[in-house]
């Protein structure tokens, strides 16, 4: 597929809908988590030496802070549409299915919500 | 969940062995699964070792030897003998493939034959493929047209839209792909396989069917389509050397492409 088609189809991401949306989601957050990495790599690995302070003084800056949100928020969720499957392929009791996908939304949410918090603290320098 | 373990009435126990002619110089040796419903026994491996300078040169002439002359009980299915009819499809040394048309002296060591895994077993090396032909005939494998057909003519095709279903269309249905693919092993309940939905394939890229929006809707779910991973041994294994693999990217590709018209 070309690669403005692929863009394209990114952009009307929200209007798949039904089966084909988790599968998409899946290839879309796997792009974006590609690229997400390709900036961690280059930036983390410019750190110029990985004591507490200097890590903290990276992860502080706006920008760091916010594409490190960035990577954490869709890795959540490409891990959460991953597991999803993998319970789904697995675990053929309803009952147990059922509640595995939701005790995995929970987890996955929860984590959000963990990282999004120290994030934030770090970036305000709060303990 | 998912069971690891055979159950116990499943688990496989050594069988019998039968030697080969003293005078003989080439021997190979077969170990094959025998399993007899009509008999309250686990299912054994028997071992054969054949003379291989009185034999026919594919696993397929062994097995018929091994009937004719060894043991008549041996149970296969077979009929073209030249890799057309799919009969044939078990699995030899660990990989699915029509027995007619893997050469013996291609296999080093000894040959292991097992029917067709994670299928029911029907007696020794057949399987039970109703399920599998009744997903076959969920995908509609036939022309669904709204217009008539010519008077006096058959309904033309440019050669650049036969090209497209020349491969898909090659499928002879013998069930390697499917019963080789993991994801078809633990929800073949559920799971339409990559032999239907290289079927299915075949049908929404023919120009002349006008039912591509019903087929693709029939598709569209979370298992009967979706539990492809693209694990791709359905076309590693493929005897044909067809691609179900890339029939099934495509097909889901045609479904984002739909969504986002």
């Amino acid at each position: 597929m070309k690669i403005l088609s692929l863009l394209g189809l990114v952009i009307k991401n929200n209007l798949v809908e039904g089966a084909s949306a988790h599968w998409w989601s899946q290839r879309v957050s796997a792009f974006f988590l590609a690229i997400l990495f390709v900036w961690f790599t280059f930036s983390f690995g410019n750190i110029e030496n990985y004591e507490y302070d200097s890590v903290i003084s990276w992860s502080s800056g706006i920008l760091n802070s916010m594409m490190l949100l960035l990577l954490s928020i869709v890795m959540i969720y490409h891990s959460s549409l991953g597991l999803e499957v993998i319970i789904e392929d697995y675990i053929h009791t309803r009952k147990t299915r059922k509640y595995s996908l939701i005790f995995n939304r929970v987890i996955h949410l929860l984590l959000a919500v963990v990282t999004i918090v120290s994030i934030f603290f770090i970036n305000t320098g709060s303990q | 969940m998912a069971k690891f373990n055979l159950p116990v009435n499943s688990r496989v126990k050594k069988g019998k062995h039968f030697e080969a002619p003293k005078e003989a110089e080439n021997v190979r040796r077969y170990i094959v699964y025998r399993y007899n419903p009509d008999l309250d026994e686990n299912p054994r491996m028997d071992i054969f070792d054949i003379d291989m300078d009185n034999c026919g040169p594919m696993v397929l002439d062994v097995l018929i030897k091994i009937k004719n002359e060894i043991d008549p009980s041996l149970t296969f299915r077979r009929s073209c003998r030249e890799g057309i009819c799919g009969s044939c499809a078990m699995n030899i040394n660990g990989g699915n493939s029509l027995a007619c048309t893997i050469s013996a002296s291609s296999i080093s060591g000894d040959t292991k034959i097992y029917p067709l895994p994670h299928m029911p077993v029907v007696k020794d090396l057949v399987a039970d493929l109703t399920h599998f032909y009744q997903q076959y005939a969920s995908i509609k494998p036939w022309l669904q047209s709204k217009k008539e057909p010519p008077e006096h003519k058959e309904r033309i095709q440019s050669k650049e839209e036969q090209e497209k279903i020349d491969e898909p269309a090659a499928c002879i249905l013998c069930a390697c792909c499917s019963t080789s693919c993991p994801s078809y092993w633990w929800n073949s309940d559920r799971y339409l396989g990559p032999a239907a939905l290289l079927a299915s394939y075949r049908w929404l890229v023919d120009s002349r069917d006008d039912a591509k929006d019903e087929r693709l809707d029939e598709i569209e779910d979370s298992f009967r389509l979706y539990r492809c991973h693209t694990i791709m041994n359905c076309t590693n294994t493929c005897p044909k050397g067809l691609n179900p693999a890339e029939a099934i990217a495509n097909t889901k590709k045609m479904l984002i492409e739909r969504h986002s018209q």
